[in-house]
């Protein structure tokens, strides 16, 4: 599995003021439960931290902003920050609970998988 | 806190054999006398909501591929998803809605989802088919409390309600919040499905293997082992009631669970709902039995592969399923309720990622224990009072598999129930 989170041509990769979390969109900004899991999974520590360190300080702004906007029909790059939001709850799994990117001693990749009935 | 559960439900304290989960001629066994004769859980009725919805349910153990059908009627029924042509499955996806006829994607052959065959293509080159004869294959399925379940045995004479008996009605009248929205966890491990049974029905393991994870939430000083509070035991069925730490609060360090948390007034970081919203739950008889105000949850057995456990902040199930002697199939489903706002989806996904974790540890657990007990170095388990499910578990496995009928294990297995709890009054049963 890869997911990538794209920006079609011409759309900004996140609303105004959040530039500097910018970097992260393209392997944090993946649509889906399962597949930010998997992100937070298929990467090293220090990303997931990298990430963490980067996106906590931005978190709270980054809510107050999305809140102006229909949770299932936003904009590309409201979109992507929400994305990048929700990535942070699995990586602080990593960071505040596991101290490492995956749980200890169990197997990567694993049959773990999360369905949902929508796709946020 | 001195108890004597093991006592209270008739057992001995003697070592226990691991034979049964490692044996191919007591696998084959469990398919014939719990498998097939058993009720066995499909899911819950809002799973199909409206007329023409359907689900379909695996039922590996038995080869048996299960069409589960919402009809005009508003009945739920079940057909083994077989075509009467030439035996292929007719439905491919694993649910829809609003669909009333189904074709097999072999030849055509068009079934009315109760079952009746309409429509054979290329008719009149067949040889004088009765297609009233060529229907699907109806399976027994009944609903109780909005959870479906079908049994196997085309001969069954046992009622759901008979056989969920006493739990049945201990458990009657449950609200439970949120049933339409689940979110699954679902894993294929490389075990014996027993012991993802033995892994989601005691307590003591949970300070130690889950150290980081819910330790805190199920222990502290006064209870440092997670103790059980309570424990019922209803005919092959039980139920235990879990320590939960009413002190628990998040780590300085752990910003985003904070963060997670802040817009929420909830039971305890098992929660995926408002405390508001899960008050009728907590209020039910049933629901922490004995009322302690230091309970988490109660895990409830449902013979031979469902969990149906309760908490204050929600409810979640678990399904284990055997594919083969030494591997299976888990699915976890937690009903949380729609997120509105982002800060609701945060915390949401917060929370299954958390589960998502805290089950992991088990899963990978699992498999390291069946290693362990297939190399046929140790004979036997050691099992202690806080693990009194386990114990009664395979004695309940034993009684089946003595048995001739449903009818004979479900007498025998009742030789330590709790006080028979009286049938409810009428307007609970729906």
């Amino acid at each position: 599995m890869r997911n990538v989170a794209t920006v079609p041509p011409g759309e900004r990769a996140l609303p105004a003021g959040f530039e500097d979390i910018e970097p992260f969109v393209s392997y944090w900004a993946v649509a889906g439960q399962n597949e930010r899991r998997y992100q937070r999974c298929d990467t090293t520590f220090d990303e997931v931290r990298r990430f963490y360190d980067a996106m906590l300080p931005r978190a709270d702004d980054a809510m107050k902003h999305l809140a102006d906007f229909p949770l299932r029909d936003m904009p590309g790059p409201e979109a992507r920050l929400m994305r990048l939001v929700l990535s942070l709850a699995q990586a602080s799994m990593a960071v505040e609970v596991q101290g490492g990117a995956r749980v200890p001693n169990a197997p990567w990749p694993d049959t773990v998988r999360i369905l949902t009935e929508e796709t946020l | 806190m001195r108890t004597n559960f093991t006592q209270a439900a008739g057992l001995g304290t003697e070592p226990l054999s691991f034979e049964p989960y490692r044996s191919q001629a007591y696998f084959e066994l469990e398919r014939e006398k719990i498998f097939r004769r058993t009720w066995l859980i499909m899911g819950r009725v809002e799973d199909l909501p409206n007329a023409g919805d359907y689900i379909v349910k695996e039922v590996e153990i038995c080869n048996a591929s299960i069409l589960i059908t919402r009809q005009a009627s508003g009945a739920v029924r079940a057909f083994h998803n077989i075509c009467s042509h030439r035996g292929n499955q007719v439905v491919w996806d694993s649910k829809g809605s609003r669909k009333t006829m189904f074709r097999c994607p072999y030849h055509n052959w068009t079934y009315g989802n109760d079952g009746k065959l309409l429509a054979i293509s290329d008719e009149k080159m067949f040889f004088g088919v009765d297609k009233k004869k060529c229907g699907l294959d109806t399976v027994h399925c009944d609903v109780w409390d909005g959870w479906i379940f079908i049994n196997l045995n085309p001969e069954n004479r046992m009622t759901l309600r008979e056989y969920l008996g006493s739990m049945g009605n201990f458990l009657s009248g449950i609200p439970y919040p949120n049933a339409h929205r689940s979110i699954k966890i679902q894993a294929h491990l490389k075990c014996n499905w027993k012991f993802l049974i033995d892994a989601f029905s005691e307590a003591y393991h949970i300070p130690v293997l889950h150290s980081k994870t819910i330790g805190p939430t199920f222990s502290n000083k006064s209870n440092p082992l997670a103790h059980l509070q309570n424990a019922e035991f209803f005919g092959p069925h039980q139920s235990i009631s879990l320590f939960g730490n009413p002190d628990y609060k998040p780590e300085e360090a752990a910003l985003v669970e904070k963060l997670a948390y802040s817009g929420m007034v909830s039971e305890n970081v098992l929660a995926a709902n408002q405390s508001e919203d899960t008050a009728d739950l907590r209020s039910h008889r049933s629901v922490n039995p004995g009322k302690s105000p230091t309970w988490s949850m109660d895990i409830n057995e449902i013979f031979p592969n469902f969990h149906l456990d309760v908490a204050g902040g929600g409810f979640w199930t678990h399904e284990i399923w055997p594919i083969t002697q030494d591997s299976s199939r888990y699915e976890m489903r937690f009903f949380v309720p729609e997120p509105k706002t982002v800060r609701e989806a945060f915390h949401q996904e917060h929370y299954i990622a958390r589960l998502a974790d805290v089950v992991l540890e088990d899963l990978a657990n699992v498999e390291r224990t069946h290693k362990g007990v297939a190399a046929r170095v140790k004979n036997e388990m050691v099992l202690q009072e806080h693990e009194v499910l386990i114990r009664r578990m395979l004695k309940v496995h034993e009684e089946f598999e003595q048995s001739e009928t449903l009818e004979e294990a479900m007498k025998r297995c009742a030789w330590a129930d709790s006080d028979t709890v009286p049938e409810p009054a009428l307007e609970n049963c729906a």
